[in-house]
């Protein structure tokens, strides 16, 4: 049996989804109370049909929430002899094309490039994953970007 | 009902907004956002279905992901670089040729901008809607932005990757776009394994121009490449009338599906799903037969016979109009079998089952769809003669009196009718200014200036 999926989160990520959940879950619970009443036994009655779609729609959402919680594997800084190795967690400054550009690598829930955070599982993040300062740092596309590690912070 | 009118007259903007990044680049007549997002919920439905995700889900969410636009700025990855105001390339050219450089801090500043302008614009988008149904895309957009669910994830990563299919055509076309910056960009959006695969294939089209043969997702790539020809198709009918920048194919395919959503929710009894995959895919066809209209074959060459002609809706007798439908039908048909050539047998049956229901109005759904679609191009043409009173209105009106029979679509055409007793005496600069759901023009300079 394959192992269940891991979602990689900063703490700032986890209290997110936390409280995301707590969200949801306050709109499910007061939805519950405004149940309309089943009570034409035989015909669709469309309000009904409305709410149970909503309800599942919430229900699937907070599966799914309830799932990254359960397999969520908080960043934690790497010790302090590895902290010259780019790991999840770190803030990378890189220099590409005589340009300098800074990210810091997450998990893919947390991935948003514009914002400055990059999947672990892009190209980019798997690449330069495990490589050190001065590291340069080839990511496969036809031009061939070169990424020169210049600084990892944790 | 009336907001409801309101709604998607703010919706129907998107299909004027082209698209920031592009006029950036210099492309002429780029695609508009109504177009972006046609092309998304299609390829959302089409690759969704590989990864065994929602696919009523991921349509939806291609739907909304945008909708905020219709108020909001439309921020580019080279923003706040770029000057808002592009008209003066020469402060944009030196933006673009290089990456866009921004410390941490500036791309969270960016971010939370760009969040707080798209949350008021979608809250006062979905203020439009019925409670429930606002709530319900508000909560899809709210899991589009946030990412917490596969299909959010995937939708997400899937709108950058339409973009940089886009971006690859462009360059293909114009030899305009930054190609390392693009290529270097897109590797760091994406995580997904079938769309890296996917991105790959396109590199290796667009680039090494050794297409990848015998795989589904090569034929899938051609099939969207195709599609994407009805981005900048404009519609026969307004070109006729003299509207040579209307609306194009594509984004009306986008409005119409928005509309199938709002006007569907009413009707518990039909299957949503279907009606949406049907208002996407009803037109595809296009891409082949080009869009014809009812004037084919009989318009005279001479500009003043041609308008007297355009004046009215064109009556043929029942035999006639058997024809042209068969002929249509026909025509429809080989375009579509043309297209779907390659994809998997069971997407092209369904495109083609779908397409069949609602041109020959052979199911409930089907029949919605119909009226729907009918009543969107009117809405459209409406908004046309607000803008100019040569346009030839009468001639729709008559049509749509005989075509709306829906209940929902008729009270919609009412409200459109009253409006139309109302302001058909007036000129037209008065129009403009006292239609109730007009383009908001100030709202357009406030955002240049």
């Amino acid at each position: 049996m394959s192992q269940p999926r891991r979602f990689y989160l900063t703490k700032q990520g986890l209290k997110w989804v936390k409280k995301e959940y707590q969200r949801l879950m306050k709109m499910y619970q007061a939805q519950k109370k405004e149940a309309p009443q089943f009570l034409h036994s035989d015909e669709l009655d469309a309000e009904y049909i409305s709410f149970q779609e909503n309800e599942e729609y919430l229900e699937g959402r907070l599966r799914e929430l309830e799932n990254i919680l359960k397999h969520a594997s908080i960043i934690k800084a790497p010790p302090k002899k590895e902290r010259d190795k780019v790991q999840l967690g770190a803030r990378v400054t890189v220099e590409v094309d005589n340009e300098i550009d800074e990210f810091t690598i997450v998990g893919t829930v947390e991935a948003n490039p514009s914002a400055g955070k990059i999947s672990n599982e892009s190209p980019v993040g798997k690449a330069i994953l495990n490589h050190k300062v001065g590291d340069e740092v080839i990511v496969q596309s036809p031009s061939k970007t070169v990424y020169k590690i210049k600084q990892i912070k944790y | 009902m009336k907001k409801l009118l309101r709604f998607f007259n703010e919706v129907s903007k998107l299909k004027e907004a082209k698209r920031r990044k592009w006029l950036a680049n210099q492309i002429p007549n780029p695609e508009t956002t109504a177009s972006h997002i046609f092309r998304l919920a299609i390829m959302a439905w089409i690759l969704g279905k590989k990864k065994k995700l929602s696919r009523k889900r991921l349509i939806k969410l291609a739907l909304v992901h945008d909708l905020p636009e219709v108020y909001a700025f439309d921020f580019t990855p080279y923003d706040p670089l770029l000057p808002r105001n592009l008209s003066k390339y020469e402060k944009v050219k030196p933006v673009l040729e290089k990456w866009p450089q921004l410390y941490l801090s500036q791309k969270r500043k960016k971010t939370k901008a760009k969040w707080r302008e798209e949350y008021t614009g979608m809250k006062k988008l979905t203020s439009y809607l019925s409670p429930a149904l606002g709530k319900e895309m508000m909560e899809l957009w709210l899991e589009f932005k946030r990412g917490l669910t596969k299909e959010a994830r995937f939708v997400w990563q899937l709108d950058k990757l339409e973009t940089f299919l886009q971006a690859m055509e462009y360059w293909e076309k114009y030899k305009k776009i930054n190609l390392k910056v693009w290529t270097r960009w897109i590797k760091e959006c994406l995580d997904d394994s079938l769309l890296l695969e996917f991105e790959g294939i396109i590199e290796s089209k667009f680039l090494k121009k050794k297409p990848v043969s015998g795989n589904s997702l090569s034929s899938s790539l051609n099939f969207f490449v195709k599609i994407g020809e009805l981005k900048t198709m404009v519609r026969k009918g307004w070109i006729l009338r003299g509207i040579t920048q209307g609306s194009t194919v594509s984004e009306d395919s986008f409005l119409l599906a928005v509309a199938v959503w709002v006007l569907g929710s009413k009707k518990k009894e039909l299957d949503l799903e279907k009606m949406l995959k049907m208002s996407l895919s009803f037109e595809l066809c296009k891409v082949y037969t080009k869009d014809r209209t009812p004037y084919e074959n009989i318009l005279p060459k001479r500009k003043v016979q041609r308008d007297a002609v355009l004046g009215k809706w064109p009556k043929f007798t029942e035999e006639e109009k058997e024809k042209r439908f068969l002929e249509d039908y026909a025509a429809e048909e080989r375009a579509l079998k043309k297209l779907l050539f390659g994809i998997s047998s069971g997407d092209k049956m369904l495109i083609i089952n779908l397409w069949d229901e609602c041109k020959r109005k052979l199911s409930k759904e089907g029949r919605f769809v119909s009226q729907v679609y009918w009543l969107m191009l009117f809405f459209q043409a409406f908004n046309y003669w607000v803008l100019d009173s040569a346009f030839p209105i009468l001639a729709w009106w008559q049509q749509m009196e005989r075509f709306i029979a829906e209940p929902l679509c008729k009270m919609l055409l009412d409200i459109l009718a009253d409006e139309f007793e109302i302001l058909k005496f007036r000129p037209t600069f008065k129009k403009r200014f006292s239609f109730f759901f007009r383009r908001v023009v100030f709202e357009n300079f406030r955002k240049l200036v």
